[in-house]
């Protein structure tokens, strides 16, 4: 039966797919369609990748020495299986670790045979060039010690370093060879080893992928894999319920989930578990926010469980800066009470007359127009509107938004981003002050100016950086988390899982339960035509 | 004798008496502009209705525009919510009340201020002529040559979406237009035997550009008022849609459309009352303005 529901949504999705969406096109039979939620494609080196979306197609295209099982991050380093190393060997010290490379791995276009030469390249590049050289400052050198053989040294001892470096998209294989003929042109048209290959870089439609048919392991079973880039999220939205493409990026926004349940019944949803940590800085530049009691208050004034409510299924509480079921994460009941930062508007609101705030205070904070992104910030905005604290909000194109994080024009920016459980890797790239964000651009993720501005957590990184076992860094990490907690610089919000919804056609060939926001394709199969 | 007299009247003495019949007082032109057709009436009622809820959005909404409430998501139309929830559990009904003021506050404040300044560039152009005109009307034809629309999203791109840019970029995007009307009317009017006897009794020129030019022309610029009056609320409605007009967590029905695109297979209210409450003020205010051009133009209202 038609209802008038059914006719105003249908005419609507058929108003909108004209607007939004010109290459409407039949489901192929032996063809994997993706679209995700950037404008285009930009690069598909995986060292200089700056667009989270680019990794999708590099998660086809390149390999890892070694990686966890698919769909999630290693969280010990037992849970690494090898790749493209049959095996490996690390010193006592962790300062030290031999790979040991599989034979007859064939590079993609012609390119040979994979050696120890690449592999130390891809290394060495990761450290020297690209985007994030800073969190490979660790490699002393990556050096072949055999034709199929790598030593890399470490300044510090890392027993992490599996997953802090070698499971890393910078540290992806590419061939040598390649990148020295290839030149700028290697930017889009890398070589890797994967099992597809790439067929066509269109900077305005996606990244085109076949089935590479040399692959050393077992091949991939659809033949084609499109990386297609729909901004627009009605218009990504309708190619999905359309049939127009297989899978597309989910949008964290308050009852997505569940209207594209509603419309489309079958759909399948992969969610990484955390997923995005979702982390509130405070500008330590800038005026009251050095001063804590305000930061303690506008803590206070946060009710992160109706985040977590708000945005069912996709949200889980944290307690601190890492989830609680990180290694160095925390539940309520380990905190201290008091590092607890409850919802207490009345609390908040005491802290502020304290501060001499009494009667209220403005912030201006710049949002992003993504979903994840200006939902959380206009929930915070209401809430702290209850303690007298007045966010005016300027919302953003994405890019702009990041550009305003960076030359330090924001004051309460929230990030969003998929990390590892290498709780190094987190306090390196957030708190430490050789990370600290400069207003030229140039500086880390570190937008609290925590170290800088303030005492921060450099002198226990220090001694986490020396632990040689996995419980000795670990306990050292719990220490910095801590310390965090009590200085405040930031403020854990609840985690955002990264979400692809499906069509119960393809059958990804495993189950996504956490990892990295992109996951490979070669396992998927389509059930039915 | 009365039959002499009437053969002796010459055909100049006719045009003159034509020409000394009274004119329609203004209060008669209103009249006859805004209440002989009903279209208009109707318009103008819808127009004077809209006015009323966006004077009165506090009194007449039944919930805070801002509030959120996590548990009532892109609910249906319901008893609580009339026109049901926005995906942050918004009240639509009392966003869409509040909106009209973000609308009809931009729909008029712009046409008045482009409708001051460009009167004054435009009389002063017509007025003075030389080089004042010269670079006037070299400076509106460059910005006539931008659509305001274009001109609007760049500005708002490149300054933000705050409510004066808007006003500014809405203002700037509609002056040339009046400054090209306004001095087109002063060069007809200036040479009037009643502005020449005014110049030669040596009235001073404010008096003259203020109590005989102005006046005389602000038909035509009434009508420019209330046709860009429309387009205003039209382009402010498109800029918030694409999310550099209005800035949320303000409603205005741009934005509301905007949100509500994103939940249009949980509740389609939102889009169809934006989109309904915009098409229907654009086209009584449109109306409205029709109905006083055609009134004042002198071919059409015979």
């Amino acid at each position: 039966m038609i209802t008038r529901r059914t006719l105003l949504g249908t005419a609507m999705a058929a108003t909108a797919t004209g607007l939004y969406a010109p290459r409407v096109r039949a489901a192929e039979p032996d063809t994997l369609r993706f679209a995700n939620s950037a404008g285009g494609p930009r690069k598909l080196d995986p060292n200089q990748i700056t667009q989270g979306a680019d990794s999708w197609a590099a998660a086809q295209v390149f390999e890892y020495l070694a990686q966890p099982a698919d769909g999630d991050f290693g969280k010990t380093p037992d849970e690494f299986e090898p790749w493209l190393a049959e095996s490996w060997t690390t010193s006592d010290d962790a300062r030290t670790w031999v790979f040991t490379l599989r034979q007859g791995v064939q590079f993609h276009g012609g390119y040979g045979e994979m050696t120890s030469e690449d592999v130390a390249r891809s290394f060495i590049r990761a450290r020297d060039e690209g985007v994030d050289s800073s969190n490979y400052e660790n490699i002393v050198s990556a050096e072949p010690s055999g034709k199929y053989e790598v030593t890399v040294t470490l300044k510090n001892p890392d027993p992490l370093f599996l997953g802090s470096t070698v499971f890393t998209r910078r540290t992806m294989i590419i061939s040598k060879k390649a990148e020295q003929e290839l030149g700028e042109a290697f930017a889009t048209q890398a070589v890797g080893t994967g099992p597809y290959e790439l067929e066509r870089f269109d900077s305005e439609q996606g990244i085109f992928l076949s089935r590479f048919e040399d692959y050393w392991g077992e091949p991939a079973n659809i033949a084609k894999v499109e990386c297609l880039y729909i901004a627009d999220t009605t218009a990504r939205t309708l190619a999905l319920i359309s049939g127009e493409v297989d899978m597309a990026e989910g949008v964290r926004q308050p009852g997505w989930i569940q209207q594209m349940q509603q419309q489309k019944p079958d759909l399948q949803f992969d969610m990484t578990v955390p997923g995005s940590f979702n982390t509130l800085f405070f500008n330590l530049s800038k005026d009251p926010l050095q001063n804590k009691m305000v930061r303690q208050a506008i803590a206070h004034g946060i009710d992160k469980q109706m985040i977590v409510d708000a945005l069912q299924p996709m949200s889980r509480m944290v307690y601190t800066l890492n989830p609680p079921n990180y290694p160095t994460g925390f539940s309520e009941e380990d905190l201290p009470e008091e590092l607890r930062y409850e919802y207490n508007p009345e609390k908040a609101k005491a802290l502020l007359k304290e501060a001499g705030f009494g009667g209220g205070l403005t912030i201006p904070v710049n949002t992003s127009k993504r979903e994840d992104y200006s939902t959380q910030h206009l929930i915070i905005q209401e809430m702290l509107r209850a303690i007298d604290v007045n966010i005016e909000l300027t919302i953003m194109d994405h890019s702009a938004y990041h550009g305003s994080n960076r030359q330090n024009a924001n004051t309460l920016n929230i990030n969003s981003w998929s990390l590892p459980p290498v709780p190094l890797f987190v306090y390196n790239v957030y708190a430490s002050s050789a990370a600290n964000m400069n207003a030229e651009g140039t500086g880390g993720g570190n937008y609290s100016h925590y170290g800088v501005e303030m005492d921060g957590v450099d002198p226990l990184l220090q001694e986490m950086l020396q632990a040689t076992s996995f419980e000795g860094y670990i306990e050292k990490g719990r220490e910095v988390e801590l310390k965090i907690q009590e200085d405040l610089p930031m403020f854990g919000l609840p985690t955002l899982s990264f979400v692809v919804a499906r069509n119960p056609r393809i059958d990804l060939g495993y189950e996504v339960t956490g990892g990295n926001a992109y996951w490979r394709f070669c396992r998927a199969s389509i059930t039915t035509a | 004798m009365t039959d002499l007299r009437m053969e002796e009247t010459s055909p100049e003495d006719l045009a003159q008496r034509e020409v000394l019949a009274a004119e329609p007082g203004r209060f008669d032109t209103v009249r006859r502009a805004l209440f002989e057709r009903p279209s208009t009436c109707i318009a103008l009622a819808v127009v004077i209705l809209f006015v009323i809820v966006a004077i009165f959005a506090p009194l007449i909404a039944p919930y805070d525009p801002l509030r959120q409430s996590i548990l009532q998501i892109n609910k249906l139309p319901s008893w609580e919510h009339w026109l049901g929830t926005d995906q942050f559990g918004r009240d639509v009904l009392s966003r869409m009340i509040h909106g009209s003021r973000n609308s009809l506050i931009f729909g008029l404040l712009s046409p008045v201020f482009a409708a001051c300044i460009g009167t004054i560039l435009g009389v002063s152009a017509g007025y003075f002529g030389g080089w004042i005109d010269r670079v006037i009307s070299r400076v509106v034809d460059m910005l006539m040559a931008f659509p305001e629309l274009l001109l609007a999203i760049l500005v708002a791109a490149a300054l933000g979406g705050s409510f004066w840019n808007i006003v500014v970029v809405l203002t700037a995007a509609f002056t040339p237009g009046f400054a090209r009307v306004s001095r087109a009317s002063t060069l007809a009017i200036k040479q009037e035997p009643y502005v020449e006897a005014a110049i030669a009794a040596g009235v001073r020129t404010p008096v003259i550009i203020f109590r005989h030019i102005v006046p005389n022309i602000m038909a035509p610029i009434v009508v420019l008022m209330a046709l860009w009056s429309a387009s205003s609320i039209r382009i402010e409605a498109t800029l918030s849609f694409l999310g550099i007009g209005t800035q949320p967590p303000n409603p205005s029905w741009g934005n509301i459309i905007r949100d509500g695109l994103n939940a249009m297979f949980t509740t389609q209210w939102p889009i169809v009352a934006g989109g309904l409450a915009i098409t229907i003020v654009v086209l009584s205010i449109s109306i409205i303005g029709d109905s006083i051009r055609d009134v004042l133009d002198p071919e059409t209202s015979q």
